[in-house]
């Protein structure tokens, strides 16, 4: 366990220090992380003090926001917290994995290997970033619903608890988000091409 | 976007989502008045309506997942993570214990399999599977049956991407698309010459590698898998074999026996959604009496029926490289009828292997009759002719003489409109006479051009109450010569069927465009470019400018662009490609693609932007390697282009490699004398005196010499 925290500690000072592969290494312990928390606090009786991050996903997440604190007020903003770290950090992840091996440095570290993203959903990753910024100011709760079911995999039955709607209600929005996705995605691959 | 706006969108989504697909459009159309902006988003939203998505249906990360076989040992492997989740088990992503760079799929069936009897069958079948050896077919490796007696399969690791989804994300056209088909029917014909039947076939079954691979996964797995765990539990017929709705065969729903040509159907499925984007009947029902109705008594549509439905045909299209228009013309006729013939109800009547489907597909590619049409006497006919156009030429204008076919195919053809006849008969004489361009028939084209003077005055005897189509065929023989390089008879015949046009049909833009252009190449070429000039802006202004969409825009445009730099007027020709390369996007490494560029390129080279014009060039040529390959007169043109760029540069060595090819190609398909190869060998006679000069050594002799790479 000391063992553990003392890496930690270690791999977050030297992604604070410029070592971005760093963070390349924390994401396997933020996601056992982030897992255990969802877990925690998708329990029925989720208790207020569930809304707690650990330790490090709450650095993690005031190193990338540059905030300085976190506090949640609901499960809506906790979850909506943790799906958001989680889209950062993909996000961060392949734009930096694909920057680096069109230069020729060495192979950096493939999130396949760290929590099983093959490298051909990269763009699809991006685009849905890219397209959930439009989405989310014309309709602020369609974006999340994205976020919580497309970075994090809540279903749709755990998404209407979390919202506190019924789960016909999500099914409808999750069936416009996905054809506003579909459509987002299709005009991207073709711009890229 | 407005929210506002976007409230509004959502509800009428909504409310539409609640009806049936086919009163949508005048649903919406009510819903939305006169806004025709909030029309066009709609109908571009709901186009993606009800499309379970590969991608976005599945999160890229899952907090819910906690497996506890992750991290275990099944066989000799190592569990690192699900893969995917179906109806018969779990797939994971696993190493080898003894070398990790050896990554594989496993499938794990999460019912055990109870008897002696069904373990040994198990086996058995794994066995014939584990035989199936072709590139196209993920191996299946090993399997076994884990410490708590499940069984499981270890199997080849494809990441991919489904066929449709490649295809449309590629924008393959249809014949690249039919190629790729006639491989996954080459791979399905081994495995029914193994007696295995996929029975699960379905584009995300049927994967595409990043490196344009095929691939097809969970080969008779089905089979496998319900042997293993069914057995002895007697149960409804439909429900006797994991199946997909969307692509089960009639005999499927039906429970009834399932043999190779049930394979034959779902690939009808499969082959359609490819051509036209959708499957020809709607399944909108999970109800099995539901289901079965639709898929035993519903009569399918034809693909190019499906297309003409299709809320947004510009979309489908542009990811087929074409126009809606063309693209349904390519479907109507052989392709529809060879879907159709895969989709006959009774499996007695569909193509009786992949095979057989498979070579009807190469008859197509081939353009020889397909047997989905074989009993059409007028079908077989036109097939023929097409395919021996030399004979054809000759019978045709044998026949032409004394006016009998030509007015006989008319009738055929039941149109009545003269200008539409026109048309049709411009697209069939056109196609017969295609064979006397040099890039289609090798070496033959003298005698095309012997017949031409023979006949071509003939061709038009006898029609002339037939104005339009005179017109037409006048035209077609004006660029037969024109290929040819006779530019003076070109002109002369496209001359007359501009006056044609003009006089009979003058309200016919898109035509009086097409034939003006026709002219105007001719008169560039002769050097009467004042003339060219005024022709090619009346054509461009007759589409629509060099925004136009219409089909013919982007020649005109680059045309006359060309044009303008040969009398100067350089800005205005930059102002028009770019205008036109603004409009198409990013590149495509597409035969219009080069065009474009080709002619932004020689642009460059008559202003003077030396380095530029041959990075353009360069880029040319390889779409053009791409599109055309080596041995073709645009690939043989853009190296010419290319050679002398560098000449002016001062880099022989690059010019001497790319125009001995282009002289060697162009002598191939052109001819030693024809107007073209001269060029080329007079640039390349240039490079060879330039280099001589410098370096006086033994002389290097004109080709032939090993043949140069290009740059």
């Amino acid at each position: 366990m000391d063992k553990v925290r003392s890496d930690v500690t270690a791999l977050l000072d030297r992604w604070s220090g410029g070592d971005r592969d760093a963070l390349g290494e924390l994401i396997p312990l933020i996601f056992d992380d982030v897992r255990e928390l969802a877990r925690r606090a998708l329990a029925k009786e989720s208790p207020a003090h569930t809304l707690q991050p650990t330790a490090l996903v709450s650095e993690v997440y005031l190193r990338l926001e540059g905030r300085r604190s976190v506090q949640w007020q609901s499960r809506q903003q906790f979850f909506g917290f943790l799906a958001q770290l989680i889209r950062r950090i993909l996000v961060d992840h392949a734009r930096r994995h694909h920057r680096r091996k069109r230069g020729s440095g060495r192979k950096p570290l493939s999130l396949d290997d760290v929590i099983g993203l093959a490298e051909i959903r990269h763009p699809e990753l991006l685009a849905v970033d890219a397209a959930l910024v439009d989405l989310a100011k014309a309709d602020p709760t369609l974006s999340q619903i994205v976020e919580l079911r497309f970075f994090i995999g809540l279903t749709l039955r755990q998404i209407a608890s979390i919202l506190e709607v019924s789960v016909s209600t999500v099914n409808r929005e999750w069936a416009t988000a996905r054809m506003w996705l579909m459509r987002e995605l299709d005009h991207s691959a073709e711009t890229n091409r | 976007m407005d929210a506002q706006r976007w409230q509004r969108i959502k509800t009428i989504l909504d409310e539409a989502s609640g009806q049936p697909r086919d009163v949508w459009p005048a649903f919406v159309a009510a819903a939305c008045g006169d806004d025709d902006e909030l029309r066009k988003e709609v109908h571009s939203l709901l186009a993606y309506h009800g499309q379970e998505p590969e991608i976005v249906g599945r999160p890229v990360f899952d907090v819910n997942t906690e497996d506890p076989r992750i991290g275990t040992r099944i066989g000799n492997y190592r569990i690192l993570r699900q893969l995917g989740r179906g109806g018969m088990g779990v797939v994971y992503l696993a190493t080898r214990e003894e070398d990790f760079s050896q990554r594989v799929a496993i499938k794990l069936i999460q019912r055990g399999l109870g008897s002696a009897e069904r373990i040994a069958r198990f086996h058995e079948e794994r066995q014939i599977l584990a035989d199936l050896d072709h590139p196209a077919i993920a191996r299946l490796f090993d399997g076994g049956t884990t410490d708590d007696d499940l069984p499981f399969l270890v199997m080849e690791l494809v990441e991919g991407k489904p066929i449709d989804a490649y295809c449309d994300n590629q924008r393959l056209d249809v014949h690249r698309r039919l190629e790729l088909f006639r491989q996954v029917l080459s791979a399905i014909q081994t495995s029914h010459r193994h007696l295995v039947v996929h029975r699960d076939l379905k584009p995300s079954n049927i994967l595409v590698t990043a490196e344009g691979h095929l691939k097809l996964i969970d080969f008779g797995i089905a089979k496998l898998l319900s042997s293993a765990s069914e057995a002895s539990r007697p149960t409804a017929p439909q429900h006797r074999q994991p199946m997909s709705p969307g692509y089960a065969s009639p005999e499927q729903v039906r429970g009834e026996r399932i043999t190779t040509t049930s394979d034959v159907y779902t690939l009808g499925l499969v082959l359609c959604e490819l051509l036209c984007g959708s499957k020809p009947y709607r399944i909108d029902t999970v109800d099995a009496a539901e289901l079965q109705r639709v898929i035993c008594d519903t009569a399918p549509e034809p693909p190019s029926q499906v297309l003409a439905n299709d809320l947004d045909p510009h979309r489908l299209a542009d990811m087929r490289a074409t126009t809606p228009e063309k693209l349904r013309r390519q479907l109507a006729g052989e392709l529809d009828a060879i879907v159709l013939e895969s989709l006959a109800k009774d499996p007695e009547s569909r193509y009786r292997s992949a095979e057989e489907m498979s070579d009807d597909l190469g008859r197509y590619l081939a353009g020889l009759p397909v047997r989905a049409l074989s009993d059409s006497f007028a079908y077989r006919t036109k097939k023929f002719i097409q395919r021996r156009p030399m004979t054809l030429l000759a019978t045709l204008l044998a026949l032409v003489a004394f006016a009998g076919i030509l007015s006989s195919f008319i009738q055929r053809s039941q149109v009545l409109d003269q200008r539409a006849r026109a048309e049709a008969v411009e697209d069939f004489v056109g196609t017969l006479f295609r064979a006397s361009d040099p890039d289609r028939a090798e070496g033959e084209e003298l005698t095309v051009r012997e017949l031409l003077d023979r006949g071509g005055d003939d061709l038009k005897a006898g029609l002339d109450d037939q104005p339009l189509v005179r017109a037409a065929l006048t035209a077609v023989v004006g660029r037969v010569y024109q290929n040819l390089g006779n530019w003076e008879k070109a002109e002369t015949h496209l001359t007359e069927a501009l006056a044609l046009q003009r006089r009979f049909d003058p309200g016919d833009d898109a035509t009086v465009a097409r034939r003006a252009n026709d002219l105007a190449v001719v008169l560039r070429l002769r050097g009467k470019l004042a003339e060219a000039e005024l022709l090619y802006r009346e054509a461009l202004d007759r589409i629509g400018g060099c925004r136009s969409r219409h089909p013919d825009s982007l020649y005109i445009t680059s045309n006359l662009a060309l044009l303008l730099t040969d009398t100067g007027k350089l800005e205005e020709a930059e102002a028009l490609i770019s205008c036109r390369l603004e409009n198409r996007g990013p590149r495509p490494q597409d035969a219009e693609t080069a065009t474009v560029l080709n002619k932004l390129a020689v642009l460059r080279y008559r202003q003077g932007r030396l380095e530029e014009a041959a990075a353009l060039f360069r880029e040319v040529l390889v779409i053009r390697l791409g599109v055309n390959g080596r041995e073709h007169t645009r690939f043989a043109a853009t190296l010419n282009n290319l050679g002398k760029v560098y000449l002016d540069m001062g880099e022989y060595e690059g010019a001497e490699d790319a125009l001995r090819l282009a002289v060697e190609i162009r002598r191939k398909l052109l001819g030693d004398e024809h107007p073209h190869t001269v060029n080329s060998k007079g640039h390349l006679a240039a490079v060879l005196a330039e280099l001589e000069r410098r370096n006086p050594s033994p002389p290097s002799p004109l080709p032939p010499r090993a043949p140069a790479r290009p740059p």
